[in-house]
């Protein structure tokens, strides 16, 4: 099989609320973007892959309505439901198939036209769960106390998170919060869902990204330099909280085994060049370190302290700023594929980390991390 | 609901000699989830079926989904990732209001005010189609249909409605949406399939007789119903040209054995077969009336009993890519049509404009 690569990603600046525009015209903006940053236009496209939530749309089947924005009027075209980095897997096997040359990968998300909250209660099934009222947030808090507790991580690890990525999110020009805070911030903003605060939790986001994934001989006849798939993996937990070993991220665990098996990745804090991990709570950002076997379980905020994960250090984390900076729910994980590829390619809308040529994606799902997806590129 | 999906998986995997342990990846297929009310289902549904700590995705294409959650397994396969995959795929209408969660599909600005579920489109299509063809169409061969796949029904025991009845009970039951009445129109149902998709060398130690993959094509179409030619819809013209052409089939009616549509409306059997090329455009009517698609015809079409006869929408779909294969297999019991080489299913969805065509071989 010849080698299949992201040739092409364009992503909107996410906003709190895109009050100008419709779920369709942030899709066609990064569709046309993500064509013409690889010189395709959608006549050159086989197969459209993309990636939505009818709860969060407020519709049934919403893909009805998009055919047209995405370009695939009369062409195969499927939708995943789960982050758009699923829908890029789903995209990558269409072409491993041999059957197709050229994807399309889109994602959208349009989170003030909806309700967050009522969006992930209802990812509760009705007898157990949903009377309890719990929603991301509570799952993420109980999950946080749960990892907190049992490798004794102190309120600093997951604040450093959100310091750090705060940080970042200052060079990139798509994110939606840009400016620095502190641990004081941190730490004197409200309690969302005790030990979560405010300042720990990803924003409520508009937003939509596309990506343009093609075989080899497509991708090297092309101009700008395409960003290689060589490993991809995607797993799920056990679904009820409480059946679940609550401090470890055992979803993203696999899923990164898997892609790091594929790309022959052994050590992955020594081959890889930065991550891009999709944290709708600071605490994850530490939990999935540990997942990724970028240190040893319990360690992550040792390595948050050892400054290793911060933009000039030894594996840069979310350089992008990560979900913490703007989170356009199921799109965010292909942000961050698209992320990943302009740091690897060098075709970066803000400041480059240096000689980076191996980056791993990532995206979360269901509540407290129950599912994963995982993309390795290089350069 | 995982129940009710782990019953279909566990059937399917009895059925290839396997457990969830032998499975690599697992797919999920539903129809909107606001049938159910339970946002990303399969992350309820897929550890029920021993999935945890393995690949899970679930598809969601509206009414073809049960076929898209098969043709995406088929690719977890032939992109040489995954050797053995489950595919699922439900709906359990009964645990909340179907037409009520179809009406939700309307755009919100445009056309929720006029949205009326199902049957107002379908009857809309039946009535472009009459209008387009009648006297050559008539709706006593749109009843011929209905009365023909409640007949086969009689033959399949996971059918839902098994009926005897006459052209004159079709044409004499209550209005719905006009031209449809109320026995032109499928049921509301509970239901899930499964299907395990494996790879070539896999499928020949697990069965001397698998069906084969021979032909698959997709395609979406607009949205806007204006732009959609209901009673010749271009996505399923376009799906099937795309599935003969991977299977070498010229010809369909001749190469093809036997078709499974999907029929939620008898009017739609005679729109498919001639967007399938069964027939010219215009002559569906004939070909119903003519016998040749009931079981024991040239050609039978739907020897299951189809859609009209139960409808977990999710899950019809695979239905039809079920019944296709088991007829390759010689597994369909009693409503089998003996030598069938080759069979096609086919779905549609969303407002008539998500078409999948699946074509299935005895030979690879």
């Amino acid at each position: 099989m010849d080698e299949v690569a992201v040739i092409g990603w364009a992503q909107t600046d996410h906003r709190l609320a895109m009050e100008r525009e419709t779920h369709l015209s942030i899709i066609y903006q990064v569709v046309s973007e993500a064509l013409s940053s690889c010189g395709l236009t959608i006549h050159d496209i086989d197969v459209v892959i993309d990636a939505g939530s009818d709860f969060l749309d407020g519709r049934g089947i919403s893909t009805c309505i998009t055919v047209d924005a995405m370009g695939a009027h009369f062409k195969e075209e499927s939708k995943v439901a789960g982050d758009g980095l699923l829908a890029a897997i789903y995209a990558y096997m269409r072409i491993a198939s041999g059957l197709f040359s050229t994807a399309l990968v889109v994602a959208y998300g349009k989170s003030s036209e909806s309700s967050p909250v009522k969006q992930t209660q209802s990812m509760c099934e009705p007898f157990y769960l949903r009377p309890l009222g719990v929603d991301a947030t509570t799952a993420a808090a109980l999950q946080a106390r749960a990892y907190m507790h049992h490798y004794g991580v102190s309120p600093e690890g997951p604040a450093g998170v959100a310091v750090k990525n705060r940080a970042a999110g200052v060079y990139n020009p798509h994110a939606q919060l840009r400016s620095e805070i502190t641990l004081e911030d941190v730490a004197s903003s409200s309690e969302l869902a005790s030990p979560i605060r405010e300042l720990e939790a990803s924003p409520s986001s508009d937003g939509a990204c596309a990506v343009v994934i093609a075989l080899g001989d497509v991708a090297r006849s092309l101009r700008n330099r395409p960003a290689w798939i060589s490993g991809m993996g995607h797993s799920i937990d056990a679904y009820s909280p409480g059946a679940r070993e609550l401090y470890k991220a055992r979803a993203a665990a696999s899923a990164s085994r898997s892609a790091f098996e594929r790309a022959g990745i052994t050590d992955p804090l020594a081959q890889l060049d930065l991550v891009e991990l999709s944290e709708s709570f600071a605490y994850q950002e530490l939990m999935l370190c540990e997942a990724f076997g970028l240190c040893a379980e319990g360690e992550g905020e040792e390595l948050l302290k050892s400054r290793a994960t911060e933009r000039g250090g030894r594996l840069p984390v979310n350089p992008s700023g990560g979900a913490t900076c703007a989170n356009p729910l199921v799109a965010t994980g292909l942000v961050r594929l698209a992320d990943a590829c302009a740091q690897v390619t060098g075709r970066t809308d803000g400041p480059r980390i240096e000689g980076a040529k191996k980056a791993l994606a990532h995206a979360g799902g269901g509540l407290a991390m129950q599912t994963a997806a995982c993309m390795v590129v290089e350069k | 609901m995982p129940e009710l999906v782990r019953e279909a998986a566990s059937r399917a995997l009895d059925d290839a000699g396997l457990t969830a342990r032998d499975v690599d990846a697992f797919l999920v297929g539903s129809a909107p989830e606001i049938f159910e009310g339970v946002n990303y289902p399969e992350n309820w549904i897929a550890p029920a079926l021993g999935a945890a700590g393995k690949p899970v995705m679930r598809i969601h294409t509206g009414g073809t989904v049960g076929a898209s959650t098969t043709i995406a397994g088929y690719y977890h396969v032939v992109s040489g990732m995954y050797d053995v995959v489950l595919a699922v795929a439900y709906q359990k209408l009964s645990d909340g209001v179907a037409q009520y969660g179809l009406s939700a599909c309307y755009d919100p600005l445009w056309d929720r005010d006029f949205a009326c579920g199902a049957p107002g489109l379908a009857g809309l299509q039946a009535r472009q189609y009459l209008s387009r063809y009648s006297p050559d169409v008539t709706e006593e061969q749109a009843a011929m249909v209905a009365v023909k796949n409640r007949k086969n029904a009689l033959l399949n025991p996971y059918a839902q409605l098994q009926m005897e009845i006459t052209v004159e009970d079709v044409m004499a039951s209550a209005p719905v949406a006009e031209p449809l009445k109320l026995l032109d129109c499928c049921p509301t149902s509970d239901g899930a399939a499964a299907v395990v998709i494996a790879e070539d060398r896999r499928a020949r130690k697990l069965t001397s007789r698998p069906a084969w993959f021979a032909g698959v094509g997709t395609c979406s179409e607009s949205p806007y119903v204006p732009h959609v030619d209901m009673a010749y819809p271009e996505s399923c013209v376009r799906a099937a040209q795309q599935a003969y052409q991977m299977a070498w089939i010229y010809e369909p009616l001749k190469e093809l054995d036997i078709a499974e549509v999907y029929e939620a409306f008898s009017f739609q059997e005679l729109i498919w077969t001639e967007a399938l090329g069964l027939c010219a455009p215009g002559e569906g009517g004939r070909l119903a009336e003519s016998g040749e698609t009931a079981l024991g015809g040239a050609f039978p079409v739907n020897p299951s009993g189809g859609v009209l006869s139960s409808n977990p929408i999710g899950a019809s779909a695979m239905i039809r890519q079920i019944e296709a294969a088991m007829q390759v297999m010689g597994k369909a019991g009693e409503h089998q049509v003996p030598g069938v080489r080759k069979a096609l299913a086919h779905s549609w969805g969303g407002a008539i404009q998500f078409s999948t065509v699946t074509i299935f071989s005895e030979k690879l």
